[in-house]
């Protein structure tokens, strides 16, 4: 490498632990990076992306992390690794800027965002009082956060996510680093956000002319914002290009397989004549916004908003719309787990009015696959307990009758029947989904409520899980509704789709009409800020 | 029964704890040797054969004719004539020590209390009773107290907890509330009242402790009860259809026994300490029970006798230092952070 580089990681390893308990979670990894230039690291969770961007910070726990004497990390020429802490303290938020995925944990609730911003700056600089306050502002209006001044004395918890991300950036770039490292800072915004957001890194990256270090699991996020780009798997650097040859011509087999993962497929057709099995008429939640002492409260907000919606046998009806529109509620409403009002038919039977008691019959007709296969499962549950403990509740069948039925579901969603006597943390994440699925079916249901159920997935388990529902739709008539932020997800599985925004529905159509042709500007927003 | 892996990895943590591990097993020892205190300190024998015939004066009410004396009284086994009466035609077998926690010692050397010496092994206190003797009755009740006020807490306690944190709402509301009410209640004073009124004995201890002692679990419960009812897990579980109850104790319950048992040998020892207190000042068992708070108070009243304060205090920081020690290994093996060290 020539010394033109900013940054230089040469040979790079990354040990966890000691001896027998060693653990190599980055293995011999080299890349650099040039003035001005993005370098978009990619791969699936767990490849050791986060971890190298630690590194560079030396924010690792160390000592129980530690490198090879063969690494090297240099910024500037200047090695990194082994410098004392009090020399990295200079390079931190001066030289070399980091922002985090998650803004409402990366920013401290109990300070204003005045004082946080003016901490980095006074940690690096002798601006004090008036001067310092200018300089704080002059950051947030770098950011483009609205109404800046009013935004001083904000806590984070007043601020929506994406102003949260414009906060952590303004912080980052306070002192106008030469090096900014972004680890997955979109991840957790929506999409529309996101590319405000990626937008905004990219003007102010040519605005400082710094280098960027973008880490991501988002290859559209790649796609468009990156420079070059490096693929890790497993800890390992797999391929290393310029980001236009890799999406042109991928070399390594395992990126040819990272792109080639997008939910493909369009949905099955399903009769004409099918009957509607799930109907909801005028469906509201509201939640008491201040509950006053011993008397009904008066301030609601409402989160669901007069919703109508037809569910067809063996139809899935895709609902799309940002964090907080209402669509988890709705479902959570539908399924009954949720206190709404307005009128839910089941089969023609209205369920709204149904105690906890007579509704359990009916449960067996609805069931739900949350986001979260780690969190939907319980942790101190065999596979074979939590896939029959629905059958326990709906029939009296014999264990052995029990046991030939989990079985058989389990062989349906594509898992082996002998690890049933397994705990759930001895899956991957999409086992653990398909076991979530299993739970599902093995009650024979009419229809599944399926809440983000490819969002916590890597993309190529991804597209496993969506051939699996749509093959199980075909051979059981299911009736899916599908929640997803992910348009590729709604498009590869609805028929219909609805479009919520603040609880209400914005638009609602047959899926292909609606991605094809949006009739409402908030459609149309959404669809052109789904990077492709 | 097989042990869940995660589990099996909290024991393994457990027994690695090598202080932790070896404090348990001394504290079983000495407390399964102290709920055979009788056999240990008795001023009975433990089998007599007289005349060809066997008999259990530990266990049965002898009078004394039935082994040859004159009276129809309860047989007094340390009567010299009597027990050479016995000897004469049989023999006695007596426990290690020949007196109970109650004996009165007619032929003390001295003046009571008598320093430590080869009939009494940790010397007498100032009703000339063996404190060896007592000492072992003392740790029993003690154990045996906390135990039962420790198990009869945590029921009330997890029972109340769930409901609360499962609920929510108003139910939480207003038990809270009532918590808040019950927690600034006078324990102390409500014993020195009824102490006035009525005799108290263990049970009537135990009673009034436990009115006051089950909100300590009630807190650690409800808090994981309210995370609990929000996860995914328990969420599915309600769309199956599974029944309220079934739902608390499938798939909450186990998340809140590990607070509540990193809690336990905590609340043991505070119920040990408890009772000791109590009996210090003089509200707790009826007079003459075993008891090491009461030997606590008669090292302060006879400090002339140090023998009594030492082994009050050596029994007590002793019998405390092992239950805080299994404590801590009992903490550590349910830390999360802990057991993911340990992983490879």
């Amino acid at each position: 490498m020539t010394d033109h580089s900013l940054l230089n990681v040469e040979h790079l390893t990354v040990n966890f632990g000691r001896d027998a308990a060693m653990q190599t979670v980055v293995r011999n990894i080299s890349f650099s990076l040039q003035k001005g230039e993005t370098l978009a690291l990619v791969g699936e969770s767990g490849s050791g992306k986060s971890v190298t961007a630690h590194a560079i910070m030396q924010l690792l726990p160390y000592p129980n992390a530690w490198h090879p004497p063969e690494s090297q990390i240099r910024f500037r020429g200047q090695p990194l690794l082994g410098l004392s802490d009090d020399a990295m303290n200079k390079l931190r938020g001066n030289q070399i800027g980091m922002i985090f995925q998650e803004p409402m944990t990366a920013l401290n609730p109990l300070h204003t965002v005045e004082k946080q911003i003016a901490e980095v700056l006074k940690l690096h600089s002798d601006l004090r009082s008036e001067a310092l306050r200018k300089a704080v502002l002059e950051q947030l209006e770098r950011v483009k956060i609205p109404d800046p001044a009013s935004k001083l004395r904000a806590y984070p918890h007043e601020l929506s996510g994406g102003q949260r991300q414009r906060v952590m950036i303004a912080m980052a770039l306070a002192n106008k680093p030469d090096l900014l490292i972004a680890d997955e800072p979109t991840t957790a915004l929506d999409v529309t956000v996101q590319k405000q957001i990626m937008d905004l890194l990219k003007e102010l990256q040519c605005e400082l002319g710094m280098a960027m270090l973008l880490i991501t699991h988002d290859l559209g996020v790649v796609r468009h914002f990156s420079d070059r780009v490096a693929v890790m798997r497993q800890g390992e650097l797999v391929e290393q290009s310029t980001s236009t040859e890799l999406f042109r011509q991928p070399q390594h087999e395992y990126t040819r397989k990272l792109l080639n993962s997008e939910p493909q497929g369009a949905p099955l057709p399903y009769p004409s004549d099918a009957q509607v099995i799930l109907e909801a008429q005028q469906i509201n939640v509201q939640f008491a916004l201040h509950k006053p002492f011993l008397r009904r409260p008066s301030k609601f907000f409402t989160a669901v908003n007069k919703v109508d919606l037809q569910l067809y046998k063996g139809e899935t009806l895709g609902i799309v719309g940002e964090s907080g529109s209402g669509k988890s509620t709705l479902a959570m409403a539908l399924l009954r787990l949720q206190s709404s009002t307005g009128d839910i038919l089941l089969q023609g039977r209205n369920i709204e009015k149904l105690n906890q008691k007579a509704l359990r019959p009916q449960r067996r007709q609805m069931q739900v696959v949350f986001q979260d296969p780690f969190a939907s499962l319980s942790p101190r549950m065999t596979v074979q307990q939590i896939v029959a403990e629905g059958l326990e509740v709906h029939t009296n069948s014999s264990r052995e009758n029990i046991e030939t039925a989990v079985i058989k579901a389990l062989l349906e969603v594509g898992l082996d029947p002998d690890a049933r006597h397994r705990y759930p943390h001895e899956f991957s994440g999409g086992q653990r989904q398909r076991i979530a699925i299993a739970r599902a079916l093995v009650l024979n249901p009419e229809i599944i409520f399926l809440d983000e159920p490819t969002s916590a997935l890597d993309r190529a388990v991804q597209v496993q899980v969506i051939d699996l529902l749509r093959d199980l739709q075909a051979r059981f008539g299911l009736s899916y509704v599908l929640i997803s932020h992910d348009l590729k997800v709604i498009r590869a599985l609805s028929h219909h789709m609805l479009v919520m925004r603040a609880g209400k529905i914005v638009e609602s159509g047959p899926a292909e009409q609606v991605l094809q042709n949006p009739r409402e500007t908030y459609t149309r927003e959404l669809l052109a800020a789904s990077l492709g | 029964m097989k042990l869940s892996p995660i589990n099996q990895r909290r024991l393994t943590t457990f027994r690695s704890n090598r202080r932790a591990w070896w404090s348990l097993w001394i504290f079983m020892v000495i407390f399964l040797l102290s709920l055979g205190a009788e056999m240990i300190a008795n001023d009975r024998p433990l089998l007599i054969r007289y005349q060809g015939e066997l008999f259990f004066p530990a266990f049965v009410d002898y009078a004394e004719t039935d082994l040859g004396g004159d009276f129809e009284t309860s047989a007094n086994y340390h009567d010299p004539w009597f027990r050479e009466q016995i000897e004469s035609s049989g023999w006695i077998l007596w426990p290690p020590v020949r007196y109970s926690y109650h004996t009165h010692i007619n032929n003390l050397p001295g003046p009571a209390p008598t320093p430590p010496s080869r009939d009494n092994w940790l010397g007498t206190d100032d009703q000339a009773r063996d404190v060896f003797a007592r000492v072992i009755y003392g740790f029993r009740i003690s154990v045996l107290f906390a135990l039962l006020l420790t198990f009869g807490s945590a029921i009330i306690g997890v029972l109340v907890g769930a409901l609360q944190g499962y609920y929510g709402g108003r139910v939480d509301l207003l038990g809270q509330r009532f918590l808040e009410i019950w927690g600034s209640l006078p324990a102390l004073f409500l014993l020195i009242i009824l102490a006035s009124i009525i005799t108290p004995n263990f049970w009537w201890l135990l009673g009034i402790m436990l009115l006051f002692n089950w909100t300590s679990l009630v807190d650690v419960v409800r808090a994981e009860f309210l995370r609990g009812r929000n996860l995914d897990y328990v969420r599915a579980a309600r769309a199956l259809g599974v029944s309220n109850g079934q739902i608390m104790r499938r798939h909450i319950l186990p998340n809140a026994m590990v607070a509540t048992l990193t809690f336990m040998p905590f609340l043991l020892t505070g119920a040990i300490a408890t009772l000791t207190s109590l009996d210090f000042l003089g509200f707790g068992l009826p007079p003459g029970s075993a008891s090491l708070g009461e030997l606590v108070a008669q090292g302060k009243n006879n400090l002339h006798a140090p023998w009594l304060a030492l082994s009050a205090f050596g029994v007590l920081s002793a019998m405390l230092t092992l239950l805080v020690f299994i404590g801590e290994g009992v903490r550590d093996a349910l830390d999360p952070r802990l057991i993911n060290r340990g992983r490879k």
